[in-house]
């Protein structure tokens, strides 16, 4: 059996912050990834860092999440995004140029002032542009567009880049990274949680689950049953073509995110669903919401109409079932603790430094005893029972 | 192909719409429509290129058949009468995807730029394949090509080729087909390198024993060959390719020893046979076949062309049978099979033109398991790629970038993708994917290497072509 401090299970963004911040602290940490690193949601991202108030639906979302909620905590990953950067010797390609969010109609426009409100208050930048100063900002925009939003520190990272990256880094560091191992059980003996996979046994002090949509099948291992409502949502990505589009574009009402990225291609999202939730395998694009994103999508920058689509394809969201992010120890399991949840790229440098300091048992920078497990913790019944 | 197969799919029951949609205007496609729409059925064939033909019945455009004649008449005629008997014809288009219900195609017109819902009943996919590459120093020279392309510029598009001279290489039946078109042309053939070692003695003996019609067609094109002073050099593989001022020159490593070939000429075609074109049965999740060397997606199909999914057929190249006349034959007996399950049994000459091409389904698919054995290629004849080879042409990614993340993937192709951009580009991995594949397959020799995973679009469409489906359902998640 392998000791070490602490054992994380999941390798994506989340397991890669996490294992950085931990290994620059001298702490021993495994890591243990089912398949390949940033393989799930994390590799299927649309990478956006949203800064501004995020619309609170995705397409299809029936329950709505509480964007006010989450302002400081963005605020404040806003600003460790800052420093990612330079804690990091490869290229990630951080792109901080901003963002706007449009309105197409007066309720649309109604709500963004409503957000932007919001935003003063939690010092978010931002500038309310009436349509044809929206339009001088970014001439691409089309008619509809009636009021628009601009927040200079929206902005993107390459997801294949980042995980990769910090893995990398946690690894010099000292992380042991062991791939294309599954845990298939946990149990306590003393102190110590035994982590048992398809390839061996570990044994740790401290147990850190971030399994993106999987999370709940996890804890199913310690008879822990949590609500969950993971979804799978796709992407579609153009062909390359010269500079043209320097912000994230988005839409106060509808899932929409457009922007260009590095490499030249325009990449659009907004959490339209596929077809079906095949975990662990790919999830069918559904041409429904191919059709209805790239419409709202040539609606909002017509240009894209002759624009050619290169591919679409579809990942996993571990959402929960209040669509707000979990973070915390499990309650009653010392030395338990999970991470995950929506807007978890954006979150990656909050929660692993949140999670360092819980862990160490510090107070975390951001306050985020509501966001813990127990809100979402079913009474307990039976070893698999699920979300 | 397997005789014991089990029906798959139970018949259907009767429609009132018993539509039939078949992708691909090759040999393949042309019998089906043929056979169906004799009997009254309704038909639409859908092909990307101008014209039906597919590859071996590829049409020479007006200008060019007034200049220099037709170009395989009986192609004429069997795209005609087709066309006479009142199917609907959409050319000029491509499928690149499937509707969610799986009941349409989604079907770009490349010439409106606009897309469309063409719905079937029963489906019969005979899109053919594509040739396969694999990388060597210098392959993106304008004057490599695939032989495919080489012979369709030469006899098809009858470009003048006076002072023409090529160098065939790759592997395959085929390799000796596309020889003899060009000799026929004018071409002059400075050699033919075969991969594999398959012309010997023993063949020979066993060709004329169990097929003789076939041996004698190779006879034809080996005396062709020699005739002409073509010289065939068995078990080399390319190295590379260095562009002269009018020229190339091509340099071969020999399979065996350490010497090396080296050849000038003007063109190089080269290819090691054909890749199916399955993105439409991969999403339809019809269900694999036999796996082969390549690791391609081939269907399960029966002697009838039917897959695992109810009314979706596979016949011709796709379903991994090489040659128009097979082609040919899938498609009579894929029609019969579909006039069979709308109509039943009806009368003697349907059940006699059902068995001579079972029959004759059954010859030509113990030729092609001959061919197979015959051309088998060893993940082991294809050489590592030197470290300045171009593997991602659409990306620009070279061989040299594969250093670590080979040893990290565990045969994940799509790890590959993610860590170097190989295959992320305008083909999606088309020119590359079965490249890397092998050498994916090279370092983990147990795995089955799946290749680059199916999207749509199968191949880049104007999103102003996709949002043209738009309709009133789609509006449903729009809350705005
Ligand atoms: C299409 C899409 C677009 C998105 N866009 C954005 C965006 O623009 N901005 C934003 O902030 N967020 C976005 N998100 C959300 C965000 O990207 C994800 O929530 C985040 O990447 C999740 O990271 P994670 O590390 O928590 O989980 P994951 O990336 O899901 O990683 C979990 C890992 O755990 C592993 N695992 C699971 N079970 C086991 C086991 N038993 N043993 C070992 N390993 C196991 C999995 O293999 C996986 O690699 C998007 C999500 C998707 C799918
Ligand atoms: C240069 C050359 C010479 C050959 N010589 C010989 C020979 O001498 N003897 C012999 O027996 N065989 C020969 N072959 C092989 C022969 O052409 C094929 O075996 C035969 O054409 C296969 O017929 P098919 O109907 O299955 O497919 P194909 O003829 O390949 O037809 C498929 C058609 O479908 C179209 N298509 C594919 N996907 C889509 C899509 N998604 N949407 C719309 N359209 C699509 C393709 O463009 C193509 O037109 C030769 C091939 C080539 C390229």
């Amino acid at each position: 059996m392998v000791n070490s401090d602490v054992i994380i299970i999941g390798g994506g963004i989340l397991g890669a912050a996490l294992a950085f911040e931990l290994t620059k602290e001298s702490i021993g940490v495994q890591l243990i990834e089912r398949s390949s690193i940033s393989r799930e949601g994390s590799g299927a991202t649309a990478g956006n860092l949203h800064i501004q108030a995020v619309h609170t639906r995705r397409p299809g979302q029936v329950i709505a999440l509480d964007n006010v909620r989450l302002l400081p905590l963005q605020i404040a990953a806003s600003r460790l995004w800052d420093v990612v950067e330079e804690e990091l010797p490869e290229d990630i390609e951080l792109r901080r140029t901003g963002g706007l969010t449009v309105a197409e109609s007066e309720p649309q426009g109604e709500e963004i002032l409503l957000k932007r409100r919001h935003e003063i208050e939690a010092g978010i930048p931002g500038e309310i542009l009436a349509s044809d100063e929206a339009r001088r900002l970014l001439p691409e925009l089309g008619d509809s567009v009636q009021l628009a939003e601009f927040c200079p520190l929206d902005g993107y990272v390459n997801p294949l880049k980042v995980t990769p990256a910090w893995m990398r880094a946690a690894i010099r560091q000292g992380l042991t990274l062991r791939t294309h191992e599954e845990v298939l059980n946990i149990s306590k003996v003393g102190s110590s949680w035994i982590v048992g996979t398809s390839n061996g046994q570990y044994a740790c002090s401290t147990l850190v689950i971030v399994g993106g949509p999987w999370m709940d099948r996890i804890l199913s291992m310690v008879r822990v049953s949590i609500r969950m409502n993971p979804v799978a949502i796709q992407m579609h990505v153009t062909e390359r073509m010269a500079p043209r589009l320097p912000f994230l574009v988005q839409h106060i009402a509808e899932g929409m995110s457009i922007k260009q990225v590095t490499a030249g291609q325009i990449m659009i999202g907004g959490g339209w669903p596929a077809q079906n939730l095949a975990l662990g395998k790919t999830s069918d694009v559904s041409v429904e919401s191919v059709i209805g994103n790239l419409s709202q999508a040539v609606r909002i920058l017509p240009f894209l109409r002759n624009v050619r689509l290169l591919r679409s394809w579809s990942g996993a969201l571990g959402a929960t079932a209040d669509e707000m992010p979990i973070i915390g120890e499990v309650p009653g399991l010392e030395g338990l603790f999970v991470a995950g949840g929506t807007y978890a790229f954006t979150f990656a440098p909050l929660w692993a430094k949140t999670l360092l300091a819980l862990i160490l048992r510090r107070t975390p920078e951001v306050d985020v005893s509501d966001l813990g497990v127990g809100r979402l913790m079913n009474i307990y019944k039976s070893k698999t029972s699920g979300g | 192909m397997a005789d014991e197969l089990e029906p798959l799919g139970r018949s259907s029951e009767m429609k009132a719409n018993n539509h039939v949609v078949i992708i691909g205007g090759g040999p393949g496609g042309l019998a089906a429509a043929k056979t169906l729409a004799r009997k009254g059925v309704s038909v639409t064939i859908i092909d990307e290129n101008p014209d039906l033909g597919g590859q071996y019945y590829r049409r020479r455009t007006k200008g060019t058949t007034e200049l220099v004649g037709d170009y395989r008449v009986d192609g004429t005629h069997l795209i005609s009468s087709v066309k006479k008997l009142g199917c609907t014809i959409l050319t000029d288009s491509y499928v690149w995807g499937i509707s969610n219900d799986k009941r349409s195609l989604l079907v770009e017109n490349s010439l409106l730029g606009k897309s469309t819902r063409v719905n079937f009943d029963f489906l019969i996919v005979a899109s053919g394949g594509h040739e396969i590459q694999y990388p060597f120093t210098n392959w993106q020279s304008t004057k490599v090509m695939t032989p495919g392309m080489l012979s369709r510029l030469v006899t098809v598009d009858a470009i003048e080729p006076n002072g023409r001279r090529a160098i065939l290489v790759g592997s395959g039946p085929f390799l000796l087909a596309v020889t003899s078109h060009l000799i026929d042309s004018g071409v002059v053939v400075d050699g033919v390198f075969e991969l594999t070692r398959p012309y010997r003695l023993t063949v020979f003996s066993m060709l004329a024993v169990f097929f003789p019609a076939k041996c004698a067609q190779f006879l034809h094109y080996r005396f062709k060959l020699f005739s002409n002073g073509v010289k065939l050099t068995q078990g080399s593989r390319l190295r590379s390719v260095q562009d002269s001022y009018d020229g190339i020159t091509a340099t071969f490593d020999k399979r065996s020893g350490g010497e090396q070939v080296v050849v000038e000429s003007q063109l190089l075609g080269v290819g090691y046979g054909f890749k199916p074109n399955s993105e439409v049965l991969e999403i339809l999740n019809v269900e694999r076949g036999e796996s082969t060397s390549f690791g391609h997606f081939y269907p399960r199909v029966d002697r009838y062309g039917r897959t695992s999914q109810q009314n979706v057929f596979a016949i011709g190249e796709v379903s991994g049978i090489e040659g128009f006349k097979s082609a040919m034959v899938g498609g009579v007996l894929s029609g019969q099979r579909i006039l069979r399950d709308i109509k039943g049994v009806k009368g003697f000459a349907s059940m006699y033109v059902t068995l001579v091409h079972y029959l004759r389904s059954i010859y030509e698919e113990l030729f092609a398991k001959f061919l197979k054995k015959l051309y088998r290629i060893d993940l082991e004849d294809f050489p590592l790629l030197d470290p300045e080879v171009l593997l991602c042409r659409c990306e620009g990614v070279y061989a040299s970038e594969l250093d670590g993340v080979l040893s990290q993937c565990e045969s994940d192709m799509a790890y590959v993708k993610a860590e170097t951009r190989i295959g992320m580009g305008l083909c999606q991995g088309r020119m590359c994917g079965t490249a890397l594949g092998i050498i994916v397959k090279k370092k983990y020799p147990k795995s089955i290497s799946p290749g680059f995973s199916i999207r749509i679009p199968f191949r880049p469409v104007a999103i102003g072509s996709i949002i043209a489906l738009e309709s009133e359902e789609n509006r449903d998640y729009i809350d705005g």
